[in-house]
């Protein structure tokens, strides 16, 4: 309960900070704002984030990062094949990266917050992909065992890209989307399931 | 006039840009300053500064941009010899590896500063180095592919490349050719076939 309670704090005061600065930018939010968006003195501020304004732009990106990633797994958790859970998840992935202003901001204002911390999370991200889509490989019928978790990992990595960074692809366009998905991605787990 | 001192100072952009990435290569990246560079490039620190108003953090996105160059001119030299796609997939993707491994100025910078190369390989900058290194080489893909399954086929491998570069695989090593040859047997050249053969 108590680490719960914890727990529900940091996110009010992570949810403050990601107002604050969308409301006034990366530089110029400081502790004082994130105490007035957030409802809590700085006394609790800095009992939860003892480096303060550091420690919270960096907390703020893992605690975004993470939440992009559960919101997206629970979109399209419903999906019945890997195809599908696929192109819905690059779809609605590049939509919500558009709308998740405070990312933006961010990246925009100071890059250098946003870099470590993806550097620090990309082999957990990785793993947190490929568990999800585990199970739609083995529903698709390529089989089970460390054949089948090789092929997750590597559609991880690639959904990963794509999500980041679409190069050439439109991810707007859900035709697309699906060539994308079955001439690359699916193509490229049935390769290795032969 | 003008065109004279545009000229100028790229000629200096680029005498500062080669000494910065010798001054990295010798004492590493921490350990480089901004008048060590002037100094090693034979210019004031003025005549640096108008080169590079933002500083050393300018100067080490130039030397990134740099080292994305030369790893792109290794790739074209062992891609052009290449016989067939698979041995052009083999050939390229085990060059970008070696690169990069033994690149001294790249392993500095992304021991002791990785966010000045990530910050070109994420996001929008990631979709410009897609972009330069599938142009780069289309022509080679396009002996054996049409020129725009060329094109995707160059983004797609270049995406594999930098993920495994990027967040490494136990299981993976782009250091050694059979890891390289099943990757490229049972990932790369699947999307590739997949996809040039949808008309």
């Amino acid at each position: 309960v108590i680490e719960s309670k914890r727990e529900a704090v940091r996110e009010r005061i992570l949810e403050g900070t990601s107002r604050a600065i969308c409301a006034a930018g990366v530089r110029r939010t400081s502790v004082e704002d994130v105490a007035l968006e957030s409802g809590c003195s700085r006394a609790t501020i800095y009992r939860h984030f003892p480096g303060g304004r550091d420690e919270l732009l960096d907390a703020l990106v893992a605690f975004e990062h993470r939440r992009f990633f559960v919101q997206l797994g629970a979109a399209v958790a419903d999906a019945e094949t890997l195809e599908e859970v696929m192109v819905r998840g690059l779809l609605e992935a590049h939509r919500a990266l558009g709308e998740l202003e405070v990312l933006q901001i961010v990246l925009r204002e100071q890059p250098e917050v946003l870099e470590p911390s993806l550097m620090r999370t990309s082999q957990s991200t990785l793993d947190l992909v490929a568990d999800f889509l585990a199970p739609f490989l083995a529903k698709d019928g390529i089989d089970e065992g460390p054949g089948a978790r090789r092929s997750a990992r590597f559609l991880a990595r690639m959904v990963l890209s794509y999500i980041s960074s679409p190069g050439r692809w439109d991810l707007t366009d859900p035709e697309e989307v699906r060539r994308l998905v079955e001439c690359e991605l699916m193509a490229s787990v049935r390769g290795a399931a032969r | 006039v003008i065109a004279e001192t545009v000229e100028l100072s790229g000629a200096n952009r680029e005498r500062v840009v080669a000494a910065a990435i010798d001054c990295i290569a010798a004492r590493g990246l921490r350990r480089t300053t901004v008048e060590e560079i002037a100094a090693a490039a034979g210019v004031s620190r003025a005549t640096l500064y108008r080169s590079f108003p933002g500083g050393r953090e300018t100067i080490l996105g130039a030397v990134v941009d740099a080292e994305i160059a030369g790893l792109l001119g290794s790739l074209e030299a062992v891609v052009a010899g290449a016989a067939d796609l698979r041995a052009t997939l083999v050939a390229g993707i085990a060059e970008a590896a070696r690169f990069v491994a033994t690149d001294p100025v790249i392993e500095q910078l992304l021991f002791e500063d990785p966010a000045v190369v990530l910050t070109h390989l994420e996001f929008e900058e990631m979709d410009r180095t897609l972009a330069t290194a599938s142009g780069l080489l289309q022509p080679y893909l396009a002996r054996h592919l049409d020129a725009e399954a060329a094109l995707r086929a160059g983004e797609w491998a270049t995406r594999v490349v930098l993920s495994f570069l990027l967040v490494p695989d136990d299981e993976v090593d782009l250091l050694d050719r059979a890891d390289v040859e099943q990757l490229v047997d049972e990932r790369v050249l699947p999307g590739i076939v997949a996809l040039s053969s949808d008309r």
